[in-house]
C-alpha cells in the first residue's frame, strides 16, 4: 500500500512538471496575468489571460484562412467553388 | 491606442510578455511584428511576433531558421537599434490597449508595400524573405492557438490529470 501511494505521488509530481512545462502562468512586468505555453513543435505562445476564448477562436479562423490562401497561391490551385445546390 | 486596422508588415512597440527576466525592474518594450488581429465584443486583439535587437548564440540556437533580420533603414519609423530580429516561433496574443501596446509608435517594414517591393535588390530580397517568414509566423501562431484553445485558458491539458 505504501509503495502504491509513493508511486501515485511520483506520478502526480511528474504530471505537475509536465503541466508546468506545457502551460505556465505568470505576472508580466505591467502587472497583467499571462499564460504561456509551448507547443510540441516548439512554438512559444503567450497571451493575456483576459483574452476571451471567442477571440482565440476568431484568431485561429483568420490564421487558417490566411494559410489556406497562401497555399492556393503557392500551388496555383484554385479553391474549389461550392455550387449553390451542393451542401 | 490604434483603433484602426493594422497593416501587413507593421511593427508594434509593445510589452511582449516574457517571464525569463523577472529580475529586471520595470517594463521592457519590444519591437514586434504584426501577425493578425481580430475584433470580438467591440474589443480588438492583436497577435504579434517577438522582436529583439539582440541576436546572441542562444537565440540563434533556439530559433534556427525562424529569424528575420531587418536593418533599421529598411523600416519606416523610428527604430532604436541598427537591426531588429523577428522570431517567427515566439508569438503573443494581446488586447489592444495601453497596458501592452504603445499607441504613439508607428513603424512598418519598408519593403512590404507593393510600390516599394522592387525599389532596390535589397527590397526585393527582403520582401521574398518576408513572404516566407510570414507563412512560418502564421503557422506558428496557428499552432499556438490550437494548443490554447484545446487547453482552455486555465487548467490541465485534456490528456493529463493531476490525481
Amino acid at each position: 500500500m505504501q509503495q502504491l501511494l509513493c508511486f501515485a505521488a511520483g506520478l502526480n509530481q511528474l504530471a505537475k512538471r509536465v503541466y508546468d512545462w506545457v502551460m505556465k502562468k505568470f505576472i508580466a512586468t505591467n502587472g497583467r496575468e499571462v499564460l504561456k505555453a509551448v507547443t510540441p513543435s516548439g512554438v512559444t505562445v503567450s497571451m493575456d489571460t483576459s483574452v476571451p476564448l471567442e477571440a482565440l477562436e476568431a484568431m485561429q479562423k483568420k490564421l487558417q484562412a490566411d494559410l489556406s490562401v497562401d497555399e492556393h497561391a503557392a500551388t496555383g490551385h484554385r479553391r474549389p467553388v461550392k455550387k449553390p445546390h451542393q451542401k | 491606442m490604434p483603433t484602426s486596422q493594422f497593416v501587413r508588415g507593421q511593427v508594434l512597440k509593445c510589452l511582449f510578455p516574457y517571464d525569463n527576466a523577472s529580475d529586471r525592474p520595470g517594463p521592457h518594450p519590444h519591437y514586434c511584428l504584426y501577425v493578425q488581429d481580430v475584433e470580438v465584443q467591440d474589443k480588438r486583439f492583436v497577435m504579434v511576433c517577438y522582436g529583439t535587437s539582440r541576436l546572441d548564440p542562444a537565440l540563434l540556437r533556439a530559433h534556427s531558421g525562424m529569424i528575420l533580420s531587418v536593418r533599421s533603414p529598411m523600416i519606416k519609423g523610428e527604430m532604436p537599434g541598427d537591426v531588429t530580429h523577428f522570431v517567427a516561433d515566439h508569438v503573443a496574443l494581446l488586447p489592444c490597449n495601453d497596458d501592452w501596446i504603445y499607441g504613439s509608435f508607428d513603424a512598418r517594414l519598408d519593403f512590404v508595400k507593393e510600390s516599394s517591393r522592387t525599389k532596390t535588390p535589397e527590397h526585393r530580397r527582403l520582401y521574398d524573405a518576408f513572404v516566407a517568414f510570414e507563412r512560418v509566423m502564421k503557422r506558428a501562431a496557428s499552432d499556438g492557438m490550437s494548443l490554447l484553445i484545446a487547453n482552455g485558458t486555465v487548467g490541465l491539458p485534456p490528456h493529463i490529470t493531476l490525481r
